[in-house]
């Protein structure tokens, strides 16, 4: 077969056009850009959809803590270990009794205890993040006679977690009398230092003003000792959050 | 059986079709994500409306200012400030709303003054009624 006859049959091989390649390669560009920024837009998506539902859990959680706080039990003697202080509030732990329990549904009465818990090692320039735990135990009727640790079964869960500078705080307001303290008077929001507790005078608050001594007398209780009011406050994602669980009447 | 391949014109609105599935889904999901800030949102006004109540009931906002009528009365107290990052403004003034009366109680009196209580952030408002008398 002669050169002349072999181009004969073969088919006519031919390359693409520049117009080809550039049309072919504007496609294959538009479809790779396109499908990078449906993924950054999707990975943006998902993160703002995470933090709606983080905001959702919150909500959710404040408003369980409310109805807690809420249902508080004051002044019964329903527990030798945990009679003496119904409510006790310290720079790390809030501790109440409730009748609204969450991981004992079948138990009349728990004791709630909410605890900031910060890591144990703090890295030097970055904001403290910490975690709100949450731990629940049956109170034990002490005449029952099955006053132990098995009994009361303490379980913990975490509440909230990632917390920036999460801290209690509670009211005072020294204008009530027998506060000595170097602060100006007046009445503000102050981080807790020192434990404090509600007693009865949680559930006659109407009555704290009338009841106040009188300046000249030597104050039998001193007013910072005295928990009007504690707010539990932190910022997630940058929003501040606040959970303030208030003095006033409860069961 | 002669093969033929899809024209330009087949493959444009093959495209189209895709194209616009494409955009409504988008748009769903859109929508989903606007929901979705708006309940979260939603849900820190109410957060803080409550809390701003509770601390006005209690006077524990920071001191208000007081709007007097000629007589020198004080007809309204108002607290503004901010709250979990919301400006708020709460109001506090009396009213005379009916009052509630049992058979055969004639001679109660039609109203009973009562402290009315409202908090505004972000354009939502909730208020409480009080009890005149009632302090912290």
């Amino acid at each position: 077969m002669t050169r002349s006859a072999r181009h004969r049959c073969s088919p006519p091989a031919r390359g693409m056009t520049l117009l080809e390649v550039v049309i072919a390669t504007s496609a294959m560009l538009s479809i790779t850009v396109l499908v990078a920024a449906l993924w950054a837009q999707t990975r943006d998506w998902s993160r703002e959809n995470a933090a709606h539902h983080a905001a959702l859990r919150l909500d959710r959680t404040l408003n369980l803590l409310d109805e807690q706080w809420a249902t508080r039990v004051l002044g019964v003697a329903l527990d030798s270990a945990y009679a003496a202080s119904a409510v006790t509030l310290t720079d790390r732990e809030l501790t109440f009794v409730t009748t609204t329990p969450i991981l004992h549904r079948d138990a009349p009465f728990v004791r709630v205890t909410l605890r900031i818990d910060r890591p144990a090692a703090m890295v030097v320039g970055h904001r403290a993040v910490a975690s709100l735990g949450y731990s629940e135990a049956r109170v034990v009727n002490p005449a029952a006679g099955a006053d132990d640790s098995a009994v009361r079964d303490e379980r913990s869960i975490v509440l909230i977690e990632d917390v920036e500078d999460i801290r209690f705080e509670r009211w005072v307001d020294e204008s009530l009398g027998g506060a000595a303290t170097r602060e100006p008077a007046g009445a503000r929001w102050m981080e807790v230092t020192s434990a404090v507790s509600i007693a009865a005078a949680d559930r006659s608050d109407t009555a704290e003003r009338a009841d106040a001594p009188p300046p000249d007398a030597p104050p039998a209780r001193r007013e910072t000792d005295r928990l009007l009011a504690g707010r539990l406050i932190g910022l997630i994602e940058g929003k501040e959050v606040a959970w303030q669980f208030l003095a006033g009447p409860s069961r | 059986m002669p093969r033929r391949a899809f024209t330009l014109l087949e493959v444009i609105i093959a495209m189209v079709i895709l194209a616009t599935f494409g955009v409504a889904l988008l748009q769903v999901r859109l929508e989903g994500l606007r929901a979705g800030r708006l309940i979260a949102e939603s849900s820190r006004v109410e957060r803080a409306l409550g809390d701003v109540l509770a601390l006005a009931q209690r006077e524990m906002l920071p001191p208000p200012r007081f709007e007097r009528n000629d007589a020198g009365e004080i007809v309204r107290v108002i607290w503004e400030g901010a709250h979990l990052g919301f400006d708020y403004i709460c109001v506090q003034e009396h009213a005379d709303v009916p009052a509630p009366r049992l058979p055969g109680e004639a001679e109660a009196a039609a109203t009973v003054r009562v402290r009315r209580l409202a908090a505004t952030i972000a354009g939502e408002t909730a208020e409480i009624i009080l009890p005149p008398t009632e302090r912290r």
